[in-house]
């Protein structure tokens, strides 16, 4: 992969043969953006995190062969924007992208002026998108620094219960519980259980639902 | 979800054009939801709307008489203007289990489907044009969870 300098804001084109075409890359380019066209879209989504922020295309083929890749980068907790990209576009397949996540889901070759509307609106939802990014790295970050005590005990105050409530649930003292909350209070910066309510909410985002 | 046990079921299709010069706003896009999700759950309406490049696109199921007093209040709401009527009908089931914004963004995709079934424009109208629009609403009928996880 080329080397791309801090501060530049890339296009990367993952699973797209198709669009490493020079006539494509001077467009792109000449909007200021370095394109870079990946091939080994398992290695994009594992080193997501080491690139710098950009737009992300998709290729996808008619059977919706490709949307794994936006999948995968969602559950990598990957929040840059995706615009889905098939040479076989349909009414069932544009929903599945934006069910997926992606902000856009175009035919290719995309009409004239098209990818050009695209790139320009997905630049403009980039910098909120690795604010978000960030704000639940932190979230997580916080959540993860608890020891499974203190995490049960969060969790318990983020369901609204009571100290004694909480101690019952573990077969400890409400005292006992009174320390591990302060404890938690003093790791999360924050006594208010609505603040903890929001770190919870914003670390789990984006967790597969399991349940 | 009250099912209205009894009554006669309808379902309403519109397209309209937002009245902003620009797209809609996103404090716009929230009042409207917020909005929407009130009124809708009191009258016991199911349904979607989609927000694309100042286009609106929206199916309202429910009772005739919530219906009614919806198309009444849709119809004189300054913030769209051209709402056409795609579909008006009975229906024995719904396609929704819930209201929900289903899409709000700038697809050039789903532009496309909406100005399709351009207000003015040659295709107005069209049978071909309408069975997208009522194609991608059953497309995100069938996506969307059937009941609300709120």
């Amino acid at each position: 992969m080329d080397a791309v300098s801090e501060g530049e804001r890339p296009v990367y084109a993952v699973n797209m043969p198709g669009l490493d075409d020079p006539g494509l890359r001077d467009m792109i380019e000449a909007l200021g953006h370095p394109y870079r066209n990946l091939a080994d879209a398992d290695a994009f989504c594992g080193r997501v995190g080491e690139l710098p922020p950009g737009v992300i295309l998709i290729g996808v083929g008619g059977s919706g062969e490709g949307l794994a890749i936006l999948r995968a980068l969602r559950t990598g907790r990957c929040l840059w924007p995706v615009a889905v990209l098939s040479e076989a576009p349909s009414i069932p397949l544009a929903v599945e992208a934006i069910r997926c996540g992606a902000f856009d889901f175009v035919a290719f070759p995309p009409p004239h002026g098209i990818l050009e509307a695209v790139l320009h609106e997905g630049f403009s939802q980039l910098t909120a998108a690795v604010e978000e990014e960030s704000r639940r790295k932190s979230a997580r970050d916080l959540y993860l620094s608890l020891s499974p005590r203190q995490a049960q005990v969060f969790e318990g105050v983020t369901l609204g219960l009571s100290n004694k409530h909480i101690a019952r649930k573990y077969g400890l003292s409400p005292r006992t519980i009174d320390g591990y909350r302060a404890a938690v209070a003093r790791k999360l910066g924050t006594k208010s259980a609505f603040a903890m309510l929001a770190i919870r909410s914003l670390a789990q985002s984006g967790d597969v639902d399991d349940g | 979800m009250t099912a209205d046990p009894g009554s006669m079921q309808k379902c309403w299709i519109y397209v309209s054009e937002s009245t902003s010069s620009d797209s809609v706003r996103t404090a716009d896009v929230e009042a409207i939801v917020e909005g929407s999700i009130l009124r809708n759950d009191s009258l016991g309406v199911t349904g979607a709307l989609l927000l694309c490049q100042g286009r609106f696109a929206q199916l309202l199921e429910g009772g005739r008489e919530s219906l009614e007093v919806l198309q009444r209040s849709i119809l004189a709401d300054p913030r769209h203007r051209l709402v056409t009527t795609l579909a008006d009908i009975s229906i024995d089931r719904r396609a929704f289990g819930d209201w929900s914004l289903a899409y709000s963004g700038q697809s050039e995709f789903f532009a496309a489907i909406l100005n399709d079934f351009a207000l003015g424009g040659a295709q107005a109208g069209s049978a071909a044009a309408a069975e997208k629009v009522l194609q991608l609403f059953a497309e995100f009928a069938r996506s969307l969870p059937q009941k609300s996880t709120w």
